[in-house]
């Protein structure tokens, strides 16, 4: 129970047991809002109640004698073979289209078929689109799987994934940089960005959430998302397809941004673009007087066109009539590049073939892409450590067979399976000095997490300023353990950072999955570098596959001024699961 | 021990030979891993999932993903973590879907928990199986009567003010009452398990 007033206690199970029996009204939501933001046990037990609430439910429609009825409807809803299934779905959906639609469709539109389906049926379509969007997935998937083996389906055409930016991909690990994109096969991409290259020179940069597909080596459809697109001289031609519109540059950078109702925004930064409605295709041959404006509204029988200039805005939707109005142009919201970060690293490799020790890193630093040998990296040292309290059963250390004197200074080698780890932590990430030195009697009040010093100074500039690996298996957080990164020194204008999410993630195809390693633990809290370099500890090999994950820290996200110098900094876990940050290798930037 | 360490590796070994066989072709191999993993599943996904998602079509969709997407499977390795891993792509994207839908908020309000959801959502799936445990235990300890209201709300599913008719009573106190079940039936579960672990340091 929580000591919290009476009457208080009594209100908040009154509303909570509404809320639950789906009695709520919004004067009680706002209330209980407001009751769950002042008082966090409030929250606890809510989450408590809703998951024992859930689980009563689980039991009650549990069958003793095994649950028949769900396996049975599971493996009905098997296919066949699944190339069978997904296309036998997708003919059913196609043909419950309009004739017309399926005629503007000649591109094999899956994504507007689905989104044609979900805003004219609303829920059981838009469950549908749930259902199947898996094996829209996995059809393309295969298809490009079998065009290896068989030739028949080779990616037509010369798109290319040139950069890609913590992008997590509906169902799948993220493509390499400069791999081809198959063309007419959709792509959903949950976060991140990627920058996709086309062959007479335009570059177009999609912001997840997106669907997109690449219709020719000069069109791209955009479902839904936002794309920044720059077609230089020679690339003029180059088009964005939207449910609504269609796109064609004159030599210019635009940004075309679809919501999910299909509204389509176009905000030309320089140049010159041309909008069509997506039905007025022979338009696009025409030459006719492309500097009126439109109509507010545009009924079926007449013709949609527009040019726009430089720092233009138009908003354009199709829901009964196709209307078009100017919107506010905002130049913020054209990307010309993908942000600084880690894009890639090398490793040397181990006898079974997986990777130990870092041999470079590549990063993005103000725009460039550097690369960096180990050798130049600045290593760092461990000054301080305390974990969270009680037993880590997974340990601190990861390491070779033996732990040698030194066991501390396996963070500061260059092997990427070994390092200190899963430190201690904070909910909320520091506004003040870490308190490192505590009196005889207090261990509590000392901060956990992890002091590292660089060898030498590493000094603030453009970009990522140090790079940070954490070994990783498939059964965390895919983006990896979040982590506040603060100053050990804090002075006006210095401030912790927090990562939440890492450049080169679980599903980042540059990450090296690691050679086998052993883990450390110890039967007592570790509340000091002492206890972390004398306490007895256990070792027990990992067999679980792990890869090496990335992130790069820009100096300045810390308040450091450009070119300010920082010796040492002080990390902690978020403490926002049960996932600890476990780094195995730190270094600044020359 | 030795016994469920032999049961694990048998279970184990048949899992895997029932993915080859699914590899293979034989599609009712995959019967096995269905059995295996949907009670995990679905007990995991029942407690993870904000309000508003059906939990068996996720839980259904999770092994049809997982079996369309086999072969992608490196043999040997963890089974379980690479379908959980599927069940929380599907569960991330119904939430995403679901958040988007103009009413969702209000009928719902999925803010109002969502961030102790979040701070939970890496929780291990064999923590909840104990849970599920330890709950079923605790309702068997239940009175008769107790025992009565939670057939009524939750395997018959019937309305409060029905059940406030069978048992004479108000709906107020219904409400009441069902609040109190399942409050004494936290405290039980949260029993059992501390008795557990203590059991076992």
């Amino acid at each position: 129970m929580t000591n919290l007033p009476p009457d208080l206690e009594k209100r908040f199970t009154e509303l909570w047991t509404d809320y639950l029996e789906g009695d709520l009204e919004d004067s009680g939501r706002d209330e209980l809002r407001k009751m769950l933001s002042a008082h966090e046990s409030l929250q606890k037990q809510a989450i408590d109640l809703f998951r024992t609430h859930r689980l009563l439910g689980f039991i009650a429609i549990e069958d003793p004698s095994g649950n028949s009825q769900f396996v049975q409807d599971t493996m009905a809803r098997l296919p066949e073979d699944s190339e069978t299934f997904t296309r036998k779905v997708l003919e059913n959906l196609d043909s419950r289209l309009p004739l017309s639609y399926r005629d503007i469709s000649q591109e094999t539109s899956q994504s507007r078929t689905l989104r044609k389906l979900v805003g004219g049926s609303g829920w059981i379509v838009a469950a549908l689109l749930i259902l199947i969007l898996p094996f829209i997935w996995f059809n393309a998937n295969q298809q490009e799987n079998l065009s290896v083996g068989a030739g028949a389906q080779k990616p037509a055409g010369d798109v290319r994934f040139k950069n890609l930016s913590q992008a997590q991909f509906f169902g799948e690990l993220s493509p390499r940089s400069e791999s081809l994109l198959t063309q007419k096969r959709e792509y959903v991409l949950l976060s991140g960005l990627v920058e996709l290259a086309f062959p007479k020179g335009a570059s177009a940069i999609i912001e997840g959430p997106a669907i997109f597909r690449v219709l020719t080596d000069e069109c791209l459809a955009l479902d839904v998302g936002q794309c920044s697109v720059h077609a230089p001289d020679g690339a003029e031609g180059f088009r964005i397809d939207t449910p609504v519109t269609r796109v064609v540059d004159r030599g210019t950078r635009f940004v075309v941004n679809v919501s999910e109702t299909s509204e389509t925004e176009v905000h030309v930064v320089e140049g010159i673009a041309d909008i069509y409605r997506h039905a007025d295709e022979q338009l696009q041959k025409s030459s006719a007087d492309k500097n009126k404006r439109p109509l507010t509204e545009v009924s079926e029988d007449e013709t949609f066109e527009l040019r726009l200039r430089d720092q233009e805005a138009y908003r354009l939707n199709e829901d009964t009539k196709f209307v078009a109005e100017p919107a506010t142009f905002n130049p913020l919201i054209y990307r010309s590049k993908l942000p600084d970060r880690v894009v890639s690293y090398s490793a040397t490799k181990n006898a079974d073939g997986k990777a130990e020790f870092l041999t470079d890193v590549t990063v993005q630093r103000g725009g460039k892409i550097l690369r960096y040998p180990v050798e130049k990296i600045i290593p760092v040292e461990v000054t301080y450590f305390k974990a969270a309290p009680g037993i880590d059963n997974n340990g601190h250390f990861a390491g070779g067979p033996t732990l040698s004197n030194s066991r501390i200074n396996l963070l500061s080698d260059r092997a990427l399976n070994t390092g200190v780890i899963n430190p201690g932590g904070s909910l909320t990430p520091l506004v003040s000095d870490p308190v490192l030195q505590t009196l005889a009697g207090e261990p509590e009040a000392s901060t956990p997490g992890l002091a590292l010093k660089f060898q030498t100074p590493v000094k603030n500039g453009p970009g990522p300023d140090i790079v940070l690996f954490e070994l990783q298996t498939f059964s965390n957080p895919p983006e990896g353990d979040r982590f506040h990164i603060s100053p050990l020194k804090f002075s006006p204008g210095r401030k912790s950072h927090t990562i939440q999410t890492y450049d080169l993630s679980i599903s980042s195809p540059e990450c090296l999955e690691l050679t086998q390693f052993h883990l450390y633990s110890f039967d007592k809290n570790i509340a000091s570098l002492n206890d972390l370099q004398i306490t007895e500890c256990a070792n027990k090999p990992i067999r679980l596959k792990f890869l090496a994950l990335a992130v790069g820290i820009d100096l300045s996200a810390l308040g450091y001024l450009p070119g300010e110098e920082v010796e040492e900094i002080f990390i902690q876990d978020a403490q926002d699961d049960q996932n600890i940050v476990d780094p195995v290798f730190v270094g600044g930037l020359p | 021990m030795p016994d469920s360490t032999q049961n694990i590796n048998d279970s184990e070994i048949s899992l895997e030979n029932s993915l080859r066989r699914v590899l293979q072709g034989e599609k009712e191999a995959f019967e096995v891993v269905v059995r295996q993993f949907e009670r995990p599943l679905r007990a995991w996904l029942a407690v993870q999932s904000p309000p508003g998602i059906d939990v068996d079509e996720i839980a259904q969709q999770t092994f049809i993903a997982a079996y369309t997407r086999l072969e992608e499977y490196k043999p040997g390795t963890n089974f379980a973590a690479w379908m959980f891993t599927i069940a929380r792509y599907q569960l991330m994207t119904e939430t995403t879907r679901l958040r988007r839908i103009a009413d969702y908020h209000s009928r719902y309000a999925p803010e109002l928990f969502q961030r102790e959801f979040d701070r939970h959502a890496d929780e291990p799936p064999e923590m909840w199986l104990v849970r599920v445990e330890s709950l079923q235990k605790c309702l068997e300890s239940l009175g008769d009567s107790l025992r009565q209201y939670v057939n009524w709300r939750y395997r018959e599913e019937i309305p409060l003010e029905e059940m406030a008719r069978r048992s004479n009573r108000s709906v107020t106190a219904v409400k009441k009452q069902l609040w109190q079940i399942r409050q004494k039936l936290q405290q039980c579960v949260e029993q059992r398990i501390s008795k557990k672990q203590r059991t076992i340091s």
